[in-house]
């Protein structure tokens, strides 16, 4: 249980640590694309998909982050001094919800139809070559297993917290 | 039946307090289930990648980031002191100075929450200290704020641009004269208000006018940038929102080195500030996107049972008129804005309800700026209202007295949405002016 | 099983996806299968259509060019300018001919579970649309700025003498009316759909380039059909195939006169003005497709060319 939670945070810091790297290099490709256009005349292929790219990891390990500290919007909040009875259905909740949306995801990442890997989104990915920056997709395309395992952990550590406090 | 389960679902999930996003995520997945339809879970990496893979959002976390920084670095208190030298001193002071901050920080900040959070902590005590009930002055914060995403840069406008395929800059420039028609008709509703209630004038500064108007200019200068820039075509608004987080670094850079002295203190300053708005920025971007996950997968349910056309064509069959159909749909909107976060409303509805608008002859970005400002209107309308929560938090004002106060405020608000939905040109003449719009 | 086919436009005549897919469901349900028509990108946009194509959930699916360059970026030499002389060469090289290079694309895309069904035509080949000026020769274009994609065609309007300024489409109106380009290099057909005719009043078909789609079908589906259905398939995708064709021809015929109508003036190439244009395109071949393929093309063209 302890290792779960320390787990959770030591990857933590690491997910906010990179996806603030790449939010500061997004503002950095965003800004060097307009010295590029204006002060260059040359505007480059690459800096708009490289731009895009760090978004989607900037945002998606924020997404983690979020998830670990409960940022993301709620209508009810369940109080830290609820009922035991309370505190455990709102876990039960959590993990089913969390479950039911990220499971199929990462099914789906991995395989295609009948279990077929080839036909994964993964797979698939890793034959794509993107466009500008001529980045093989399935580097890009990464971060959603990562997120998924991610917020898996950080939703095993809850789980842990709420056993260990009981 | 199905749709009921999956109703119990997420209202079971909703109460125990499980985030809005995951929820709605879940009953995607439990949608396309239950109505035979998992196979096609197969699109979701794909969907959820594509989904937030679009160069239009990239401006979303550089305006959220800029307006963080902006408010860290203390220009909120900056605005507001401008509003107060330019019109606290009437009868009913303080309201106008709450609607006139929010007009200013409008044009920095492209998010009503982020706004809504910013003045509530200064001007609600200061409302109460002059004797203003403590519900109006909370109800006139969280009505003023939906300014924010009106006046451009704008988010909502962002999600839609990139959704519809319409420009960004045609709807950023639609959205300048309703933003500011909202705040004369905020500023008409205080007057009323301020004469029947008694409330006094006379608000004023400790500083001098000149170093309040000289502290303001800079800030002042982001909103000229952004709008001018991307207004007449000089930059993409993401370009903007790049130069906006730029200027806003060297601004609290500037401000850290007035008011701290040494150079060195105003670096360590800044890079603190900027890394606490970087942190801020990441989490809220991501809180966003898993909102867009939840919502893509619910619209490709719809594509495939072809909900969209079916809609297209009851339209066309009923006969109804391009401005009859687009009030219905409008109100449909708002009553989903009234339980629904605005972003959520936005994807699920939009793409499902406007493209029979747009066969109908309706302008796009007509639409789209009305459909922006009817969502916004979302976060001050009971029962769950993301300004209101916010208000009532921040100010110890409670939700349900708030959600009292906020109705005659939502009932200005809604006859000029009416107004702008039967009367395009409001929207549209400074965009065509511009050559934004045919 | 019913047959799902996606389209991103709207069912409107003028966009040879939507009558591709109309032809090919047409031909399918007069032997007796079932087939819809999805339309206005509401089953996603072009990777979420491979994507579903590859998975099986989703049988056809009409897309960009570009879904094919992520896989082979061979696919860049059919559309190269001046690699062939028309449409009908262009269709001539690609449906009526086997070639080494067609066979990698397709190999490319099977491996991705996609079968290509067809590269369709959508009308005439690309020219120059501008608000101001008409254009003759290379001359002509002088200090005009046209809206470029990315930075290959920013080389090939170099070569022409001319900036490229890389503009996202939603934005293009706003960017002519501004000043911040003049124009774009496009097939007729996109000017029209988009209505840019209201500002961009002067065209010259320079020839440069022919522009297709890419007709997708899910290869799991269709390899695991029956005798009868893959012939009807296959029959069904030859009649649609044959049909764009002649579509093409007629639609580029009718583009000139819709711009004409739409009150642009159509501008015609001065002598030599062509061989200018051709000379200087082709000194940017290696940065607009894979430059060691360059002869394969080449040899291709010779071949198909009547
Ligand atoms: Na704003
Ligand atoms: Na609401």
């Amino acid at each position: 249980m302890t290792l779960m939670i320390g787990a959770s945070a030591v990857i933590d810091r690491a997910c906010l640590f990179l996806a603030k790297l790449a939010l500061t290099a997004m503002v950095a490709t965003v800004l060097f694309q307009i010295w590029a256009r204006y002060g260059l005349d040359f505007p480059f292929s690459w800096t708009e998909e490289l731009a895009r790219y760090l978004m989607i990891w900037a945002g998606l390990l924020g997404a983690t982050c979020a998830f670990k500290r409960r940022l993301d919007p709620v209508v009810v909040t369940v109080p830290d001094d609820a009922t035991q009875m309370r505190q455990l259905m709102a876990l039960g909740a959590l993990v089913v919800t969390v479950l039911i949306f990220l499971v199929p995801v990462l099914y789906y990442v991995l395989f295609g139809p009948d279990m077929n890997v080839q036909r994964g989104f993964m797979w698939r990915s890793s034959n794509r070559i993107s466009p500008g920056l001529g980045l093989n997709m399935a580097l890009v395309g990464s971060i959603i297993p990562l997120t998924c395992v991610v917020i898996f952990v950080h939703l095993a550590a809850r789980i842990a917290e709420v056993g260990r406090r009981a | 039946m199905v749709w009921i389960l999956l109703a119990l679902f997420a209202l079971a999930a909703i109460l125990s307090g499980v985030a809005i996003s995951y929820v709605a995520g879940a009953a995607a997945v439990m949608a396309f289930v239950l109505t035979d339809h998992a196979a096609y879970l197969g699109i979701l990496p794909q969907r959820i990648f594509s989904q937030i893979d679009v160069f239009t959002f990239l401006a979303m976390p550089l305006f959220i980031l800029a307006g963080d920084a902006m408010t860290r670095g203390g220009v909120t208190r900056v605005l507001i002191d401008l509003a107060m030298l330019i019109v606290g001193r009437f009868r009913g002071g303080l309201g106008y100075v709450n609607v006139a901050s929010s007009v200013f920080l409008a044009g920095i900040s492209g998010s009503a929450v982020a706004d809504a959070a910013a003045t509530t902590n200064t001007l609600v005590p200061a409302m109460k200290e002059q004797g203003y009930r403590a519900d109006f002055a909370a109800a006139l914060t969280a009505a003023s704020c939906v300014i924010g995403p009106i006046i451009p840069p704008s988010i909502v406008m962002i999600f839609y641009g990139a959704l519809m395929n319409v420009s960004v800059a045609a709807l950023f420039a639609g959205g300048i004269v309703p933003g500011l028609l909202m705040a004369v008709f905020l500023f008409a509703y205080n007057f009323l208000v301020a004469r029947r209630e008694g409330h006094p004038g006379g608000a004023t500064l400790d500083a001098s006018p000149l170093s309040t108007i000289l502290r303001a200019l800079p800030a002042l200068a982001i909103p000229v940038t952004i709008v001018a820039g991307i207004v007449f075509g000089i930059v993409t608004p993401t370009e903007a929102a790049g130069i906006a987080v730029a200027i806003t670094v060297v601004l609290i850079f500037l401000y850290a080195l007035i008011d701290n002295g040494g150079v060195g203190a105003a670096f360590r300053t800044t890079v603190a500030l900027t890394s606490g708005s970087v942190e801020r920025t990441v989490m809220l971007t991501g809180s966003i996107f898993m909102i867009l996950f939840a919502a893509a997968v619910f619209g490709y349910l719809m594509g495939i049972l072809q909900v969209p056309e079916q809609i297209a064509a009851l339209v066309q069959n009923t006969g109804l008129t391009a401005v009859s159909y687009l009030l219905l749909a409008s109100a449909v909107m708002f009553l989903a804005g009234m339980v629904m976060d605005v972003t959520m409303a936005l994807v699920l509805l939009v793409p499902v309800l406007i493209p029979a608008a747009i066969a109908g002859g309706a302008d796009p970005v007509h639409v789209g700026v009305v459909s922006c400002l009817n969502l916004t209107l979302g976060l001050i309308s009971p029962p769950f209202g993301g300004c209101l929560m916010v208000v009532s938090a921040a100010s110890g004002v409670n939700y349900m007295r708030l959600s009292l106060a906020i109705l005659p405020f939502l009932a200005v608000q809604v006859a000029l949405l009416v107004v702008l939905i039967l009367v395009p040109d409001l929207t549209l003449a400074l965009p065509r002016a511009l050559g934004l719009v045919p | 099983e019913e047959v799902k086919i996606a389209v991103g436009c709207p069912p409107v005549p003028a966009c040879s996806d939507w009558v591709y897919a109309e032809d090919l469901a047409a031909s399918l349900r007069d032997a007796g299968m079932e087939a819809t028509v999805f339309t206005g990108g509401s089953l996603g946009k072009d990777p979420e259509i491979v994507d579903q194509l590859s998975q099986g959930l989703l049988q056809f699916g009409l897309t960009n060019f570009v879904m094919i360059n992520e896989v082979d970026d061979t696919i860049l030499g059919f559309l190269a300018p001046y690699m062939f002389d028309d449409m009908d060469h262009f269709f001539r090289a690609t449906q009526d001919t086997e070639s080494d290079l067609m066979a990698g694309v397709r190999a490319s895309m099977q491996a991705q579970g996609i079968r290509i069904a067809g590269l369709p035509g959508l009308g005439g080949t690309m020219g120059v649309f501008n608000a101001t000026t008409p254009i003759t020769s290379v001359a002509d274009m002088e200090g005009l700025r046209l809206r470029a994609i990315d930075a290959t065609q920013i080389e090939l309007f170099k070569q022409w003498g001319v900036q490229g300024v890389v503009v996202d489409m939603p934005e293009f109106s706003g960017a002519v009316q501004q000043g911040i380009v003049d124009g774009y290099f496009n097939p007729p057909v996109v000017a029209l759909i988009f209505r840019h005719t209201e500002f961009l009043k002067h065209y010259t078909d320079l020839g440069a380039g022919t522009p297709f789609r890419s007709a997708l079908m899910s290869a799991d589906w269709y390899d695991g059909l029956d005798d009868d259905t893959r012939a009807t398939v296959d029959a069904a995708v030859a009649t649609a195939n044959e049909n764009n064709r002649a579509w093409t021809a007629e639609a580029a015929a009718g583009e000139i006169e819709g711009l004409k109508s739409a009150g642009v003036t159509v501008s015609e190439l001065e002598d030599g003005a062509l061989d200018d244009f051709k000379a200087r395109s082709q000194a940017a071949w290696d940065v607009l497709m894979p430059a060691d393929e360059i002869e394969a093309f080449r040899a291709l063209a010779e071949r198909t060319r009547e």
